[in-house]
């Protein structure tokens, strides 16, 4: 399976192993709210605000987290760290636009995170 | 006037580094939740008017060295993040006034003058004695925060018990519900969050140990909607850790090399005070602190998000201008002041309009970032 390259960031939380998982897109209040207790297990988290008020439920069940903002500082960081959630802070992803659902991958295992998409 | 003016604009080019430092790894506090930017500038603009009449009120009551002391203690609500804060909030409150034309006449920069002296005179004393002498700004002591006696230092290493694999299970997974409630109680801001360390273990050179701090477990403007209580007033942990690499920043955020400390946790202790009594927690109790943090965040967003912007920003500017914590290690508690008239009439408004202060920009260019006293 061959891998696209859409962006990287600032690893906040590694991983040896490459993190594999269906994007889940929060873009506003309303999506967290539309989280129920499940959702987000073993997907990678896209988010594009490092704050961490209301993200109790994917920080507990995400494979992955990537943020397209902030740093190893963010309070999102900090969490990412004390959930051991895989994490990239400051991602430039040109745009999140149709990435919904897609299979990604991860690659924390240096200093600088990376994203990927499986192409079938 | 204890303090010289070069000494005044020493301190205050220090903390615009600091300041800048702390943002470049971050960039400016957001949340989905709350409207973060607008209420720190609500919050600072209110710091500026109340936190010299505060101080002043204060420092008849008690002296800055005692207020020092009294952060030493075990979780007290004063400690470096609130001294660094409070002072950096002013001095950030005070650029939003020079920069909205505020203070240009004679007369408004002598009284900022006298203010700001006294304010800064007052702060490097408090957190001197806090230090115990030690430089007053973290970074230049290589992100070690040392405050304890040896005398307190030793009673709790005493307590500390051997950790086995399921314990340090348990404390990671109670130390990310309880920060991930707190972000949420404390309108996205650190609020009651604070580390400090490494201090030296006994047994090797390998070893350190840190204080993890919860130091009110239900405060703040959004406690009035958490339905439970929590089973503590407040809670500190501290971890023995072996073969990791401890470092505190200015707001005692806590990093660990590796960042996955858990396996080096060696030993524990849980403890909790009240009215000055330090008392031990049985880790058996982790499990009530777990309930509780995922319960209350749950219902808490919930009525969080029914709120409307107005009182999402004014939640906010309440708790990051509070003084409340300072008020009561004074001895004054219910005497903090809340929101001033000018800030509610003219300053929240134009807050909730413009949404980011002009100032907020400078955190991300090439200028220096506080403005000296001439």
């Amino acid at each position: 399976m061959a891998l696209l390259k859409i962006g990287e960031g600032l690893t906040a939380f590694h991983s040896r192993d490459p993190v594999k998982g269906k994007l889940k897109i929060i873009a506003t209040p309303e999506d967290i709210g539309g989280l129920n207790s499940t959702e987000g297990e073993n997907k990678i988290v896209l988010v594009n605000v490092a704050g961490v008020a209301g993200l109790m439920v994917p920080l507990l069940k995400a494979a992955g987290i990537i943020c397209t903002r902030g740093g190893i500082a963010s309070h999102l960081a900090i969490l990412a760290r004390e959930f051991r959630r895989p994490c990239i802070m400051g991602a430039s992803i040109d745009s999140l636009k149709g990435l919904e659902g897609k299979n990604a991958v991860m690659d924390v295992s240096g200093p600088t995170g990376l994203v990927f998409l499986e192409e079938t | 006037m204890a303090i010289s003016l070069d000494e005044a604009n020493s301190l205050i080019a220090r903390f615009g580094e600091l300041a800048k430092d702390l943002i470049s790894k971050r960039t400016l506090l957001e949340s989905y939740v709350f409207p973060v930017r607008t209420y720190i500038s609500v919050g600072l603009y209110n710091l500026y008017e109340t936190a010299y009449p505060s101080f002043k009120k204060l420092s008849d009551h008690i002296k800055p060295e005692e207020l020092g002391t009294e952060g030493q203690k075990l979780c007290s609500k004063i400690n470096q993040k609130t001294h660094f804060s409070i002072m950096l909030g002013y001095l950030v409150g005070r650029e939003q006034v020079i920069m909205d034309g505020d203070l240009s006449e004679p007369d408004a920069l002598s009284e900022d003058r006298e203010k700001l002296l006294f304010l800064l005179d007052l702060w490097r004393r408090m957190v001197s004695t806090y230090r115990r002498g030690a430089p007053l700004f973290v970074a230049d002591t290589d992100g070690v925060l040392r405050i304890f006696s040896e005398e307190l230092l030793s009673e709790l290493k005493e307590q500390l018990s051997p950790a086995d694999d399921q314990k340090r299970e348990s404390l990671r997974r109670m130390l990310a519900l309880i920060q991930s409630y707190l972000f949420l109680v404390n309108c996205e801001s650190r609020g009651n969050i604070f580390a400090h360390g490494p201090y030296p273990a006994a047994k090797s050179e390998e070893r350190s140990i840190v204080f993890r701090e919860f130091s009110n477990l239900k405060s703040g403007p959004l406690s009035q909607y958490v339905e439970d209580n929590p089973p503590w007033p407040n809670l500190a942990v501290a971890l023995e850790l072996e073969g990791i690499h401890v470092r505190i920043d200015e707001v005692g955020t806590v990093y660990t090399f590796p960042e996955n400390y858990t396996s080096g946790i060696c030993s524990f202790g849980l403890f909790t005070t009240k009215r000055g009594k330090i008392s031990s927690l049985d880790p058996r109790e982790i499990d009530d602190l777990i309930d509780f943090a995922k319960r209350a965040q749950v219902s808490l967003f919930a009525k969080v998000m029914k709120l409307d912007r107005h009182s999402r920003t004014l939640a906010g500017a309440l708790q990051y201008s509070s003084l409340a914590p300072y008020f009561e290690a004074g001895g004054l508690r219910g005497n903090s002041p809340s929101l001033t008239e000018r800030c509610i009439a003219r300053y929240l408004p134009r807050m909730l309009e413009i949404d980011t202060h002009p100032f907020m920009q400078r955190f991300s260019s090439q200028e220096k970032l506080l403005s000296p006293m001439s």
